[in-house]
């Protein structure tokens, strides 16, 4: 079991991301590509965690435009009313889809408020050195991944309904400036999700 | 003539892999295929052999590419309210987006839902053909690099849930019904679906370097 403890960099191998080849790190070599993929290789992901902390905290800052202002605006027979995303789930509520409504709310709401807390928690603990729970941080961490991109349900919705609720003057929707701070916190937490290295939460941990 | 069995030893000439999400060092195992390999410390799926991986793929990512201009032109679905008929497909939303002074958001459906599918589809076309036509193709690495970085951007699967949502949304306001492009989009959907299913990216970067080393 010991030989098994060994990582790819205490061996001197540098494992490229992109097509997982092993590389020898030659000596006095600055930079170097893979072989077969031509990819930068890097031990880790370079100044990873300075960049995913920018990429979170302006999603951080963004999330709350994109949640207390309106995301669009909806005329119905001539009467004006700007909606938030919260409006929107209160709206499928009242006409009883609940399970739209709930769906709504994970995409919207709760997976942007989690992805980002999550990503930030786990960075705390490897910049606190808390050597413990490695192995639910790398699956949150995976399930943080996987679940980001279901937040921009919201966005397509918007983009239908735009184009197919246009009746003149009387009856139409109309995005409203929430939508572009929504969609720059979703690009943004992809971002630092890709910039996060998970290798860096089982650093040094024998 | 490369034959369609790849070993899985070819990851690495010494025989070992490591691990993607925590840098172990593993030693090669040789699965049977669809067999699961897992890493020992961290859980994460390391590899699964795929039979046929890349004929399936390459078959797929034609039909695809068929089915991709009809999915976004053809009307996915019509409202009809007050006696006025709206149809709508993604271009349409696109083009909604960009009248109304919202360039970003435009930009980010056109590229989630419109050109990174598109590429993907491309680009794994191209790769296959350059490993199993072998045709003289140049870079299938690099063509098979930028598909592995754009996977994610590609969220077909999520606009389709955001039509259903929408369809419920508008049936209490209006009429709705189905176009021809819905029917499109549904199987172009289904594509993606099938080829995770065969889906075998360390038997396509085993070949890729093998044609690479000749
Ligand atoms: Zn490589
Ligand atoms: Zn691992």
């Amino acid at each position: 079991m010991a030989k098994e403890q060994l990582t790819a960099r205490e061996a001197g191998l540098i494992q490229c991301l992109d097509c997982h080849l092993l590389t020898a790190k030659g000596h006095g070599i600055m930079e170097t590509h893979c072989p077969r993929c031509g990819a930068k290789l890097h031990f880790r992901k370079s100044t990873s965690l300075a960049r995913t902390w920018a990429l979170l905290i302006s999603s951080l800052i963004l999330l709350f435009p994109a949640n207390l202002l309106p995301i669009m605006t909806v005329t119905y027979l001539g009467e004006k009313q700007p909606n938030t995303i919260m409006d929107g789930i209160e709206h499928f509520i009242q006409s009883g889809s609940y399970f739209i409504a709930l769906l709504i709310f994970f995409a919207s709401i709760l997976v942007p408020v989690f992805k980002v807390m999550g990503i930030i928690l786990i960075m705390i603990s490897i910049q606190k050195k808390w050597k413990t729970r490695l192995r639910h941080k790398t699956l949150m961490f995976r399930f943080i991944k996987f679940i980001g991109r279901w937040s921009m349900l919201d966005i397509f919705v918007i983009a239908i309904m735009v184009a197919l609720v246009n009746l003149g003057t009387l009856t139409a929707i109309v995005p409203a400036p929430a939508v572009t701070y929504f969609a720059t916190v979703v690009v943004l937490t992809i971002l630092a999700a890709n910039t996060f290295d998970t290798r860096l939460i089982w650093e040094d941990t024998k | 003539m490369v034959t369609s069995q790849s070993n899985p030893k070819t990851i690495d000439p010494r025989g070992l892999i490591a691990c993607p999400e925590c840098d172990l060092l593993i030693r090669g195992t040789d699965p049977g295929p669809g067999v699961k390999t897992l890493c020992p410390r961290c859980g994460c799926t390391l590899f699964q052999v795929k039979k046929d991986s890349i004929e399936r793929t390459l078959v797929l990512s034609l039909a695809g590419l068929i089915l991709f201009v009809p999915a976004m032109v053809l009307p996915i679905m019509t409202l009809d309210a007050m006696g006025i008929e709206r149809t709508s497909n993604i271009l349409q939303g696109i083009k909604a987006l960009f009248q109304d002074g919202f360039h970003m958001v435009a930009m980010v459906v056109l590229l989630t839902a419109v050109i990174v599918p598109f590429l993907k589809l491309l680009l794994l076309f191209y790769v296959s053909v350059a490993i199993r036509i072998k045709a003289n193709l140049s870079n299938p690495a690099l063509g098979f690099r930028f598909y592995q970085r754009l996977d994610e951007w590609g969220m077909l699967e999520i606009y389709m849930l955001g039509i259903l949502v929408s369809i419920t949304k508008l049936t209490d306001l209006a009429h709705v019904s189905y176009g021809i492009g819905l029917f499109c989009f549904v199987s172009l959907l289904a594509i993606p679906l099938f080829s995770s299913v065969t889906f075998d990216k360390h038997q396509y970067w085993a070949l890729i370097g093998r044609s690479a080393d000749k």
